[in-house]
């Protein structure tokens, strides 16, 4: 079981001369804890995930304990990180369970047996999609290609998840289910999560903590009481807000309207 | 929840599996079976009619045929329609990776100017007659056409290394030198003499009556060679049809293999093209069949797609001999001709995969 907290130190990264992730610090984002990352469109949510990933040039470092993670070879990134895209491609006719399948084989040589078959399946049933299993991909719905996608990225068992927006195209049951697996699953293997959500009650329900990004910059970051205030939410967000605790304390964002952008 | 439903899908779901698997492994039978009757078919048609078991005597005991009979099916028939199924395993098998790889399902050696690039090779060795180097003139063309061919693949390469070059991009260069080729072998046949310029029409349009048996040992020997690697890298290619991102996250080392599978395609079809000369739609339209009917699972695309490409030219080659008596129309012309009906009619009957 992996003991290491990831860190970030000064990360950024460009596209050309624009850069998008400009020195973003993180500390001690321990295993066994699932980290939310909210923020505006654009903010470089998704660029962050696939630095960290080794999936696009970077400076600064991503350190696992004392690893220097961006400095392993691609084929140990993937081994030790899985990134989850914003979406799976529709109309690839390949089954669920051919496509969870390459992603246990892409990476090795050979032909699955009956072990990668199993871990197969358990990531499907994991994730409550057991039946779906040879179903066509190009025949499911958005919902259910994304839960496809998810089994894909839990089936690799890395140290260290990072989901791009996994929840976005699920119905209520299945976005407080999937997310609620994924904690336990990174509870009880000493994970670390970080997944992107654009629901802020979500995220504070979920996640142990909330790291909220703007314009490339980190602009909160702490536990989801901490970080998400309505002050955080006019400042990053450009909307008047209320943060109300309900009955069961839990966090409920209610926007009002939207602020003009401050220039 | 009681653990009895549980294992209840985990044993439906292995079934589905394993009748899935089983269904595509009897379709690829079945695929092998058409293929090999429609070489019989191809090797029993002509000018003379054979019959069939003619046909297996003289296969079998050759040297009591008489000796017309054998050369017809030793030196012609034979070569001619095993040209056909190599060539067409060839092309169907490279428009397979090319498809995965550029990420672009109109992508095929003949799209993307593998065959234009060839074209000009052979046109410029047509025209110039490059004197006496003591090379037969048959063997400089086709190792023009190889070359030229080769160096498109090369140009795609070095672009797909430039950085910021997506893959995108690489389709429309690719599309960009067809046109460059083209206009080269235009260029070329404005200032050919006319004898000249009937040789020059006739290379392009692709024929497999170029055959002969070393062609057909080099081609063999290059399909076979190449077949193993394919699908040793079809998990890899499998995820990559679902996204470059994704693929890279599961391991796989996106240029090295879109390296080796160009590798691969220039092999294949370079070889072809240089043997046949063009060929178009075999590329296109073989790998799509394959996918109608087995998915795209590359573990079986990639067969399918060799099987279809070269069942679609060996049909073909049967076609070519019989819309002319007494003459063999060059195949390349034929085709479109059969492979739009087939590929029409598994769109709309169809429509979906074993
Ligand atoms: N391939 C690219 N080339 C150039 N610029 C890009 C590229 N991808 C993203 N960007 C830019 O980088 C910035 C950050 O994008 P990113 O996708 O990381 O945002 P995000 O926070 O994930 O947004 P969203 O919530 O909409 O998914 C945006 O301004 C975007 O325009
Ligand atoms: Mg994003």
């Amino acid at each position: 079981m992996n003991r290491n907290a990831l860190t970030l130190k000064q990360l950024s990264i460009s596209y050309g001369r624009n850069m998008v992730v400009q020195g973003v610090d993180l500390t001690e984002i321990q295993p066994g804890t699932l980290t939310a990352l909210i923020g505006p469109n654009g903010a470089g949510k998704s660029t962050l995930l696939r630095g960290i990933a080794g999936l696009t040039r970077i400076r600064g470092e991503v350190l696992l304990g004392d690893t220097l993670l961006s400095r392993l070879g691609p084929r140990e990134q993937a081994q030790r990180m899985t990134y989850m895209p914003q979406s799976l491609p529709p109309g690839v006719a390949i089954t669920v369970i051919e496509a969870v399948l390459s992603a246990v084989q892409a990476g090795r040589s050979g032909q699955p047996g009956k072990a990668e078959l199993d871990q197969a399946y358990d990531a499907l049933e994991h994730l409550g999609i057991g039946a779906l299993s040879s179903r066509y991909l190009s025949e499911l719905s958005g919902g259910q290609r994304q839960l496809a996608a998810l089994a894909q990225a839990i089936v690799r068992k890395p140290e260290i998840l990072l989901l791009d927006e996994p929840t976005s195209a699920l119905d209520p049951h299945y976005q407080v289910r999937v997310l609620g697996n994924v904690r336990k699953l990174i509870q009880a293997h000493g994970l670390i999560g970080m997944v992107v959500l654009h629901d802020i009650s979500l995220a504070a329900r979920f996640a142990d903590r909330v790291t909220v990004m703007h314009a490339g910059q980190i602009a909160a970051d702490g536990t989801p009481s901490a970080a998400i205030t309505a002050e955080m939410m006019a400042r990053v967000y450009a909307v008047e807000a209320r943060v109300e605790h309900c009955s069961q304390g839990q966090i409920q964002v209610i926007v009002d309207r939207a602020l003009d952008r401050a220039a | 929840m009681s653990a009895t439903p549980a294992v209840d899908t985990r044993a439906r779901a292995r079934a589905d599996y394993a009748s899935l698997i089983g269904r595509r492994s009897r379709l690829l039978a079945l695929f092998m079976v058409l293929l090999l009757s429609s070489l019989l078919v191809d090797v029993m048609t002509g000018v003379s009619g054979l019959g069939l078991g003619q046909l297996v005597h003289v296969l079998v005991h050759p040297e009591a045929a008489d000796r017309i009979t054998q050369v017809i099916v030793w030196n012609v028939r034979l070569p001619y329609a095993l040209a056909a199924v190599l060539v067409g395993s060839a092309l169907g098998l490279a428009g397979c990776e090319m498809q995965t790889v550029l990420d672009n399902p109109l992508a095929s050696p003949f799209t993307l100017g593998v065959s234009s690039a060839a074209a000009l090779g052979a046109s410029l060795v047509i025209v110039f007659r490059p004197g006496q180097i003591g090379v037969d003139f048959n063997a400089l063309v086709a190792g023009a056409a190889f070359l030229f061919a080769v160096a498109s693949i090369g140009l795609l390469l070095l672009m797909s290394r430039l950085r910021g070059a997506g893959v995108q991009s690489l389709v429309l260069f690719g599309i960009a030198l067809v046109f460059s080729c083209n206009a080269g072998v235009a260029l070329l046949q404005l200032f050919a003499t006319e004898d000249v310029l009937q040789q020059l029409v006739f290379w392009t349009l692709g024929s497999v009556a170029r055959a002969t048996w070393d062609k057909i040992a080099i081609l063999s020997a290059c399909l076979f060679l190449v077949l193993p690697f394919s699908l040793r890298a079809s998990w890899k290619l499998t995820a990559l049809r679902l996204g470059e991102d994704r693929a890279r996250s599961f391991g796989v080392d996106i240029r090295r293999l879109r390296r080796a599978s160009l590798l691969r395609i220039s092999l294949l079809s370079a070889i072809s093209v240089a043997f046949v000369g063009p060929i178009g739609f075999i590329g296109l339209v073989g790998p799509h069949i394959a996918r109608l009917c087995v998915g795209e699972d590359q573990r079986f695309l990639l067969p399918a797609s060799a099987i279809a490409g070269a069942l679609v030219l060996s049909l073909s080659s049967i076609v070519s001999k019989l819309i002319l008596p007494g003459v063999i129309v060059p195949v390349g012309i034929v085709t479109a001709l059969v492979g739009v009906p087939v590929f029409v009619f598994l769109v709309f009957t169809r429509g979906g995969k074993a």
